[in-house]
């Protein structure tokens, strides 16, 4: 079992001809790492989600997923390590009802039907929606939506969970809500890859590895703190740094060194001692 | 507009919405066939009282049923005349010179009269206990045998319950479309109708492209949850024949077979009553 869990080589992708919206991209994702690739509308990231999990097809290049090469015949194998959980809310409530929803995934999996109530009670909980198992989509909000969404992914057991602009419709109790829940699944599941496809920096905050993209190419890939900390090269390609980070390097300018802290909580406890 | 219920479900808990929606479905084929039999007054009486009796323990307000049926005065008040006119035997209730009421006429159009009610309650007592989803998956059931031509059931169950799901988010966009039009200056709500037609495209062209662009981002989500038409899927939601079911299929079944007896045994019952049940 190799240590990377996603391995990209050579990827290149465009809807229409001349018109690439991914260049050249190589990647490698670590087993058990947090990942948040970061990028503008337009940068090409939700497209290499999609491509990853062979939604389109890519006009060259490789995709390892898991030791398996994406292609016909490993789609469904891989498509069934890898759970997604898309941007608009709305639109992938497949379910009558929370219970059934969280069941669309278990269905396609053949989960016998008497194992299906444990397993999405099991999950709901997890999630904190266990009080509205028999809700209508109409009656949640879009942050309980995207919770339903992340149940129904983790009850299907994936090693990869990818949040394609997952919390970009919601509203800023929502995004909050969804950002703990990922901090919460990732405690809950240590072996589980985790990669988040944002272009709010906030959310990449925490994260192992970024990955920025621009332009349908890789403009940066490394360690989080490093990057957050050259605030030009991220202010250049119209990103902003974390709150954080601001503040780090304001702090750095005039000469007061703080040691690595990549929170608010933490920041504020150093400068108060 | 939410409370623009489809299906017209009313969520209760009496002995017919526990029943299984094929129970359901197949008793109301049954009891739209004997609708449509020669069973005379007689007959529509014995089973206006039977489908009175459904409607007490369904708990349907009468008030509902006459709202629907009211709805409907022309189309009798239609047939009324058109019987009228080209019924022209039997025995002259009026003369009027030009013209005579038969009263043949009157009956044919009180037996049409009498059907339409009768399905109108029967169909209403199916939709207002059966939730559209279970109705979905009962009709997928029961089309399973014409899987055997290629028939696609499942498809079209999951299309249906896919736009069960999607009608209310539908009208929540509908009428967010609406307040961004009339933000602009398009109202629906006033004007001739040659003025509204412009405001009812600003409205209907935004509403289809959202509403493409949400099948294809649900098909994408649905595919990478692992769905696949043509593979073999389990079920969350099963289906159970309990022994109430079995129970009132075979009093549908038995009443359907009084029925086609009586309509072939007209004569019989007939002398038998000493009354004229047909004319």
């Amino acid at each position: 079992m190799s240590e990377m869990i996603i391995e990209i080589k050579d990827l290149f992708f465009s809807y229409e001809e001349n018109d690439e919206v991914l260049k050249n991209i190589s990647l490698c994702i670590k087993r058990g790492s947090y990942t948040a690739i970061l990028g503008h509308n337009g940068s090409g990231k939700s497209t290499l989600a999609k491509l990853i999990i062979g939604l389109l097809p890519s006009q060259s290049g490789e995709i390892i997923v898991d030791g398996l090469i994406l292609n016909e015949e490993n789609l469904r194998e891989i498509r069934s390590k890898i759970g997604v959980v898309f941007q608009n809310p709305d639109n992938q409530f497949i379910g009558a009802t929370v219970r059934d929803d969280i069941a669309f995934g278990l269905e396609n999996r053949c989960v016998p039907q008497i194992k299906m109530d444990d397993i999405i009670n099991e999950y709901a909980k997890k999630v904190g929606m266990e009080d509205y198992l028999d809700k209508e989509p109409t009656l949640l909000s879009g942050g309980q939506k995207q919770r339903v969404a992340i149940a129904g992914v983790l009850a299907m057991t994936p090693k990869i969970v990818i949040l394609d602009e997952a919390t970009s419709m919601l509203d800023p109790k929502g995004k909050k809500e969804i950002i703990e829940l990922t901090r919460k699944m990732r405690e809950l599941y240590p072996e589980l890859t985790v990669i988040s496809i944002t272009h709010d920096v906030e959310e990449a905050l925490g994260a192992d590895e970024i990955i920025v993209l621009n332009q349908g190419e890789i403009y940066y890939q490394g360690n989080s703190n490093d990057i957050f900390l050259q605030e030009e090269k991220l202010i250049a390609i119209d990103l902003d740094i974390p709150f954080v980070y601001k503040l780090r390097n304001e702090l750095a300018k005039h000469e007061i060194e703080v040691s690595n802290c990549n929170s608010e909580e933490m920041l504020v406890n150093e400068l108060c001692q | 507009m939410k409370n623009l219920s489809l299906g017209r479900y009313i969520p209760n808990d009496t002995f017919i919405h526990r029943l299984d929606p094929r129970t359901k479905i197949l008793a109301m084929i049954f009891l739209l066939v004997i609708v449509f039999m020669e069973i005379g007054f007689l007959g529509y009486f014995i089973l206006g009282i039977f489908l009175l009796i459904l409607l007490k323990v369904t708990k349907v307000s009468f008030r509902t049923l006459f709202r629907l049926i009211k709805n409907m005065w022309f189309m009798f008040l239609f047939l009324f005349i058109i019987n009228i006119l080209s019924f022209q035997r039997g025995n002259v209730l009026l003369d009027l010179e030009f013209f005579k009421i038969y009263d043949s006429g009157i009956y044919q159009t009180l037996y049409i009269i009498i059907r339409l009610v009768i399905m109108i309650t029967i169909t209403t007592i199916l939709t207002t206990s059966t939730k559209p989803l279970d109705m979905t998956y009962g009709l997928e059931y029961l089309m399973t045998p014409l899987k055997i031509i290629k028939f696609p059931t499942h498809e079209i169950a999951m299309i249906i319950s896919i736009a069960l799901r999607f009608i209310p988010t539908l009208l929540d966009e509908t009428e967010r479309i609406m307040k961004a039009q009339a933000s602009r200056g398009s109202i629906l709500s006033e004007g001739k109708l040659k003025d509204k037609i412009p405001a009812i495209i600003s409205l209907i062209i935004p509403l289809f492209f959202s509403a493409f662009k949400r099948s294809d981002e649900l098909a994408d989500a649905m595919e990478a949850r692992g769905y696949d038409p043509s593979a073999k899927r389990t079920r969350y939601r099963v289906l159970k024949f309990t022994s109430s079911d079995w129970l009132s299929l075979s009093l549908i079944v038995v009443i359907t077979a009084g029925f086609v007896y009586l309509s072939f045994n007209k004569e019989m019952i007939e002398s038998l009553l000493g009354i004229d049940l047909w004319r």
